[in-house]
């Protein structure tokens, strides 16, 4: 377990390194006229240049990469062009917000799609008709939509939720989970349907498995076959669909972000980009991958955990 | 480059959610003992601010800057002077030389006096900071004669000095933290308001606290301003409708419609922009024919501004010829006549010039232009001239145009509230990359700079007259924009852009 | 913000069946198929026709056109807050969505499944560089990544989207080189190089051939991603607005809701329906592909109403229940059971036909038969373990005089908890491998005692059926003990409530010839010592002539011939059972073939 551990940490560094560096040379190499877009239209070409030796930008290239490497390797990612935040300080400061969206959003799609799964799974016909219905308007839908519906019932109309902007569990736990949860529904509109029919075929595999006849033989309830045996047995599959979309609901966290003008990591990123914010875009990306590497890391711990047979390894 | 693409949109059409001038006279503000003591003024900004630190400023939206530093001359609503950290200033006859008075007994927010040498001390700051360097480049020097009094000298006169000192450049820090490091994100100033840092996150949300001490103080009425970052043009419009924002603007009186009567008062405010074409190759360096001023001035009689400010922006007035704000001094309603929509004398003077067959020009395709490229290049096509529509990546306009890539293109340019320095901004930068002048300009805008102040708004018009008939440019429009605001706020749309919260007031009932 | 899920693609690599001929003309024979191929050349053809269709310049703006409302001369679909055609916009955004969906799935298709073809068919090293190239390009935040990659893509969405292809090239990479692997080895491509084929040949004529279906499933779910996201990262403000696209529309839509909310519709519509035909056209190409299989799946969902649970015919109350008197005093009376399973065309195939057997009080019968008889589906029939598909009806079934007719699911258990018990054939996979061997036995045993009377029951039964250390079995997970331990611990389970009647399914078949007899004597032994009925189902006879007092045995579904193991033994009459006691001298090798086909094809189906 160890050996493969530190296996998995080397390959993800790598994939951190080749990224960034392609994401560094990629960006800092575009020539964009970063200061003079800072400073706007009237300025000066002698106050750019005054602005480009402060942000570094007139050194050459490589030596501006390593300089960068160096900060990393000391925890620092520069300082935002545009806000003039540490990058480091911004992303501690907006991973809070896209976290309690994502999380709030992965147990909701966790706890509906199972329980439409074992349903499914259970009783067939129609509950399974209803299933692919489902999923298949969830998946053509756009989420806009409803997310507009939404803000509109439940934050112009009712007032029962705010409509943009987040407020810190520590500040008011209700006040968060108000300005969360509306994001966190729509978030996870897309999820439920894929995740919920995974759990239904690979617990109609189970359940069409030897073992599960040898238990009925024994006169084992079918609630314990169901939620016991065949869940977990099934859980292996599931969890891997529902970690790759853990991954990606950080990247449709940017849409939902915007729309309810969340300071999270995906406007963060998104204002970054659309400024070419270096150093933050920068930061964005290592974080990004870096964030993917520990997903897949613990992803493999915990499909280990739940498989007897690594986990005893 | 969305930050550039929205600063320019917000000059475009609107006026920007902050469009106010320092309205000094405290008598003249109803009263505040009207707003509940702890009033908070709810405004949302599309762009964070950058940088507070002294000549760092960059964007257009300088609500929170100006807030929390003062400046050293305050514009009034209407656009008059009037005094601010400088209580009075004073020209030599030469115009080469302004005395500053300092206002007695003001203090920064670390206890700092402000004096003379404090005031000095961040005026340099900015005669070399990297967004203030070119505005204040007629600055020679700047000394402190007594602990009141500040002497800055100029090089040349510069009739837009004054008008500099009113914004960005002319806000003064406390000389402890003028340009280290902290003052990027904790500015230190003497401004109607305090940066609360604790409710303040960067890029996200900044709150300011009223600053009691501020000489000013009776003014502002509202004790805290909370500013969200909001990107999101819908996002706005759901947090106004949700009453979670108080003020914001949007670009027409059709769009103002969905804030239903009952909750929002709308109103228009004075032209935020001038928009046209930048005919920036006058010396016909990528294009030949815009050397010779008759192509300009076909040019400018081949465009039927009322229409397409009547049907693109749907506007009844705003029309223009001439790059200055219409409600200015040096705006001259009898030049308006000056080229008419006049296809066939356009052609005319095309033919006269040598291009009976017209010509091809290459024009940059941005997410501004774009509404507008049908119908420009339809009439500029009337007589000939063949428009390519070339798309650029918003990141790399500045550059290209800088670059010498265009002959011409369409563009906004941002009012001021002040003439002179509009005019100086249309002949700068990116408005004017090839650098072109003429020796009778130059003498136009020497004259201008050093007329006494009871003759300066002629010599301006003068300025403005040779550059709308030597068709520098083809202006198209300079229209109204429009605000909401809540009905328990009352705003009053000032006359030039950018200053701080003062225009927002508790509604009187 | 819509990529393919896993499911999606493995159930694509799911899809591999042969049939593939005629799968277009499969799909438009479905009405889900027909509607999606129709709408999708309609939006096709909308797009491509756009200069012949489209009203005004879709960048025109007219401000006399401003909102105006669908209808409005001139504004088919009426104009939007610029007074800009929405018909127009419709037109080129579809044309921007489908060069978006061509650039993306084309791209991802085509390194995806020329380096997988490659990896697969070439293998060793190759593969070994380009699987690990393609895992790592797998967890690149692609979102992020197509922004901040700006500089390179200039923005315009083409070259986006040929991104957002490479990065999602990694699902057709492993579905590609998974499948050339699996084909790679198959006979055919064996055949192909003996008989002198070019690898270049083999890989066009007969891999791509494979591979082809599947392709073409993911390249339409790839197809919708690559619109979603094009029009997501429009939506945002990425990428020229030149080109009027769904993304903008919405955008430009949504800050227009509260005045004309119509706007918003035109947008989603299309987009909508662009993105339903294409899952519903490539779902459908699965299922085509899938072929009979996916008719089964109905047809299973229509009968599901069916139990396994037997039932008496009512026809004949009277037969019915003078059959009845005739089994008092037995443990088991079976009279005229039959089982069948519903065919693809409606009609029902009897796998048993009417059979009738009796198991006396301590007695060990033998059902022999090959695979197919039917011995197996007698056998689970008096379990009540049937697949759900299967219909069951006799006209006497009793259990230590209770009928195991017409009864509740409950009851049934709690018999099967008690009174009947079950020996499976494979050991290993009839234990949960998720749970230790311990907690498996005391599950069976808790609903009669308590929690620790039922561990150490458990640890008695593993002593008692010979585990040397039945504390260490005990906490042992199923993959860490041998296949005889696992049958003997299976025995524990079954015989653990003192049933009255144990099935014993074949339970030396898949072990060792050593650990066969072991086995044997163990249930032996039990028998006698609980005195067990015990109904042995196997196709040896040499297990039959080892163990038990009585013989049956079975041919498609009827029984031809029983009575006294000796008795058979010593003079078989009929020519089937002589066969079947000939054959023990062969039968040296370990049994692979598993349960019965019927069984074996139902679980397919799921």
């Amino acid at each position: 377990m160890i050996p493969f551990f530190l296996r998995r940490v080397g390959a993800g560094l790598v994939l951190i390194v080749i990224v960034t560096a392609i994401t560094f040379f990629l960006t800092y190499g575009a020539n964009i006229p970063v200061a003079r877009n800072i400073l706007g239209p009237t300025a000066s070409a002698e106050q750019v240049d005054i602005l480009n030796g402060q942000l570094g930008l007139n050194r050459p290239i490589l030596e501006q990469y390593f300089a960068w490497i160096g900060g990393v390797l000391q925890g620092d990612l520069g300082t935002s062009y545009y806000t003039s935040e540490p990058v480091v300080q911004a992303l501690a400061s907006r991973l809070p917000v896209t976290l309690s969206v994502v999380l709030l959003s992965a147990a909701i799609t966790l706890i509906i799609s199972t329980w439409l799964g074992v349903v499914g799974a259970a009783r067939g016909g129609v509950v399974d008709a209803v299933l692919q219905a489902f999923s298949t308007i969830t998946f053509v839908f756009p989420a806009i939509i409803l997310a507009i519906a939404m803000v509109y019932v439940f934050a112009i109309s009712l007032k029962l939720v705010p409509a943009v902007g987040y407020t810190p569990f520590g500040e008011s736990p209700e006040r968060w989970f108000a300005s969360v949860i509306l994001p966190a529904i729509i978030l996870s509109i897309g999820g439920i349907a894929a995740l919920a029919a995974q759990i239904r075929g690979s617990l109609v595999d189970e359940l069409s498995k030897d073992y599960v006849r040898t238990l009925r033989s024994r006169g084992v309830s079918e609630t314990s076959i169901l939620l016991k045996h065949a869940l977990r047995n099934a859980s292996g599959p599931g969890f891997t669909t529902f970690s790759l979309q853990f991954i990606s609901l950080f990247g449709a966290s940017l849409f939902i972000e915007k729309i309810f003008a969340l300071p999270g990591y995906g406007t963060y990123g998104f204002q970054a980009t659309i400024q070419f914010d270096l150093p933050a875009m920068l930061g964005v990306t290592l974080f990004g991958v870096g964030l993917v590497v520990v997903m897949n890391l613990v992803i493999d711990i915990a499909s280990g955990w739940l498989n007897p047979k690594v986990r005893m390894s | 480059m969305k930050s550039i693409l929205r600063k320019l949109a917000a000059v475009a059409a609107v006026a920007s959610t902050a469009l106010a001038v320092a309205s000094c006279s405290p008598g003249s503000q109803n009263s505040a003992e009207a707003a509940p003591k702890d009033q908070t003024l709810h405004l949302a900004a599309s762009a964070p601010p950058g940088n507070f630190t002294i000549g760092s400023w960059t964007g257009g939206d300088a609500t929170l800057f100006l807030s929390v530093y003062d400046t050293l001359i305050h514009q009034t609503v209407d656009g008059k002077l009037e005094g601010g950290v400088a209580e009075k200033w004073e020209y030599s006859d030469d115009k080469k030389t302004l005395t500053l008075s300092i206002r007695d007994g003001m203090k920064f927010t670390d206890n700092a006096p402000v004096d003379a040498e404090a005031v000095t001390a961040s005026l340099k700051a900015a005669l070399v900071g990297p967004s203030t360097k070119s505005n204040l480049s007629s600055i020679s020097t700047v000394e402190a004669s007594d602990a009141s009094t500040v002497v800055v000298s100029l090089s040349r006169p510069d009739a837009s000095i004054i008008p500099q000192l009113t914004g960005t450049p002319g806000a003064i820090g406390a000389p402890g933290v003028l340009t280290a490091e902290s003052s990027k994100l904790e500015p230190v100033g003497s401004g109607a308001y305090i940066l609360d840092k604790t409710k303040t996150t960067a890029g996200s949300v900044y709150t300011l606290t009223k600053n009691p001490d501020h000489w000013n103080a009776d003014a502002y009425p509202f004790q805290t301003v909370e500013t969200k970052i909001i990107a999101d043009a819908t996002a706005v419009q759901n947090a106004m409708l949700s009453g979670q924002l108080d003020a914001t603007s949007v670009s027409n009186m059709e769009e103002a419609k969905q804030f239903p009567e009952g909750q929002f008062t709308t109103g228009a405010t004075p032209p935020a922009a001038v928009g046209g074409l930048f005919l920036v190759d006058r010396a016909g360096t990528v294009v030949p024919a815009l050397a010779d001023v008759r192509v300009r001035k076909a040019i400018n009689l081949a465009i039927d501004r009322e229409s397409i400010q009547k049907n693109l922006i749907g506007a009844e007035r705003g029309a223009t010829n001439q790059m200055v704000s219409p409600n200015g001094e040096t705006f001259d309603k009898d030049l308006l006549n000056e080229h008419p929509f006049d296809v066939e004398q356009a052609k005319a003077l095309m033919a006269e010039a040598g291009y009976a067959d017209g010509f091809a020009v290459t024009m940059p395709s941005t997410p501004i232009s774009l509404r507008f490229e049908s119908v420009l290049s339809q009439q500029l096509g009337a007589i000939g001239i063949r428009v390519t529509w070339e798309t650029v990546p918003f990141q790399d306009f500045y550059a290209k145009v800088l670059g010498r890539s265009y002959g011409m293109f369409f563009m906004f340019n941002g009012l001021s509230g002040s003439d002179a320095l509009d005019l100086n901004a249309n002949l700068t930068g990116v408005f004017n990359p090839f650098n072109t002048t003429s020796p009778e300009l130059d003498a136009l805008r020497a004259t201008a700079d050093s007329a006494p102040d009871s003759e300066q708004a002629t010599a301006f018009r003068a300025v403005n007259e040779y550059l709308v008939k030597e068709a520098f440019y083809a202006p198209i429009m300079a229209g109204e924009g429009v605000y909401v605001v809540k009905k328990d706020i009352q705003f009053t749309p000032p006359v030039a852009r950018g200053q701080n919260v003062l225009p927002y007031q508790p509604a009187t009932k | 913000m819509s990529t393919p899920t896993i499911d999606q693609v493995t159930d694509v690599a799911d899809a591999t069946a042969a049939k593939r001929a005629g799968a277009f003309r499969r799909i438009i024979t479905t009405p889900l198929g027909l509607f999606s191929v129709i709408v999708l050349i309609g939006i096709v053809m909308l797009g491509l026709l756009e200069p012949v269709l489209r009203g005004h310049d879709p960048n025109t703006a007219d401000l006399a056109a401003i909102n105006a409302p669908p209808g409005t001369p001139g504004y088919f679909l009426g104009a939007d807050q610029n007074g800009r055609d929405i018909w127009s916009r419709v037109l080129t955004a579809i044309n921007v969505s489908v060069t978006s969906a061509l650039i993306g799935s084309g791209v991802a298709v085509g390194i995806g499944s020329i380096l997988g073809l490659i990896s697969g068919y070439v293998g060793k090293r190759v593969d070994g560089v380009l699987a690990w190239i393609f895992s790592l390009l797998m967890t690149f935040p692609a979102l992020i990544l197509i922004m901040v990659l700006q500089p390179i893509t200039g923005g315009t969405y083409q070259t986006m989207m040929a991104l957002f292809g490479i990065f999602i090239s990694p699902g057709i990479f492993w579905l590609v080189r998974n499948l050339v692997r699996g084909v790679k080895n198959e006979l055919y491509v064996d055949a192909a190089k003996v008989s002198g084929l070019s690898n270049r040949r083999i890989l066009s004529r007969h891999v791509l051939y494979v591979v082809r279906g599947p392709i073409i499933i993911s390249a339409a779910f790839m197809a919708t991603a690559a619109i979603g996201i094009q029009a997501g990262l429009a939506f945002l403000g990425f990428g020229s607005a030149q080109d009027a696209n769904f993304g903008t529309m919405t955008a430009d839509a949504f800050l227009n809701i509260y005045r004309a909310p119509l706007q918003l519709l035109w947008p989603s519509l299309f987009l909508g329906l662009m993105n339903a035909a294409l899952v519903l056209l490539g779902n459908s190409y699965r299922d085509a592909l899938a072929g009979p299989q996916a008719a089964a799946r109905r047809h299973r969902k229509k009968r599901s109403a069916s139990t396994s649970d037997a039932t008496a015919p009512s026809e004949e109350p009277t037969e019915a229940r003078k059959a009845s008197a005739q089994t008092q005093g037995k443990l088991l009376s079976v009279r005229n059971l039959r089982v069948s399973y519903p065919n693809l065309d409606g009609t029902r195939k009897e796998v048993v036909k009417g059979i009738s057997l009796d198991i006396h009080a301590g007695e060990i019968v033998g059902l022999v038969g090959e695979s197919g008889s039917g011995k197996s589906q007698t056998a689970f029939s008096i379990l009540g373990l049937l697949p759900k598909q299967a219909e069951v009806s006799a006209d006497v079934m009793n259990l230590a005089g209770d009928s195991l007719l017409n009864h509740d699911a409950k009851l049934l258990r709690r018999m099967r908890g008690s009174v009947i018990s079950y020996i499976p054939q494979e050991p290993m996979s009839n234990l949960d491998p998720s749970f230790t061997i311990g907690s498996q036995l005391v599950e069976g045993l808790s609903s009669s005692m308590s929690k620790k009377e039922a561990k150490e029951t458990a640890l008695a039964l593993l002593a008692r059926v010979g585990i040397t250390d039945p504390e260490r079995t005990f906490k042992s997970y199923p993959h860490q003990i041998s296949g005889g331990m696992a049958q003997r611990v299976l025995i524990a389970g079954a015989v653990a409530p003192r049933p009255k009647l144990l099935i014993a399914d074949e339970p030396t078949t898949a072990l060792d010839v050593t650990v066969q007899a072991e086995i044997l004597d163990l249930l032996r032994d039990l028998q006698g010592e609980l005195g067990m009925g015990v109904l042995l189902v196997t196709h040896n006879f040499g297990v039959v002539a080892d163990i038990c007092d009585r013989v049956l045995v079975m041919r498609d579904g009827e029984m031809v011939e029983g009575g006294d193991v000796r008795t058979i033994f010593r003079n078989p009459s009929h020519p089937y059972t002589q066969e079947l006691i000939a054959s023990i001298l062969d039968e040296e090798t370990v049994r692979t073939d598993p349960a019965p086909a019927v069984l074996a094809s139902a679980k397919e189906q799921k």
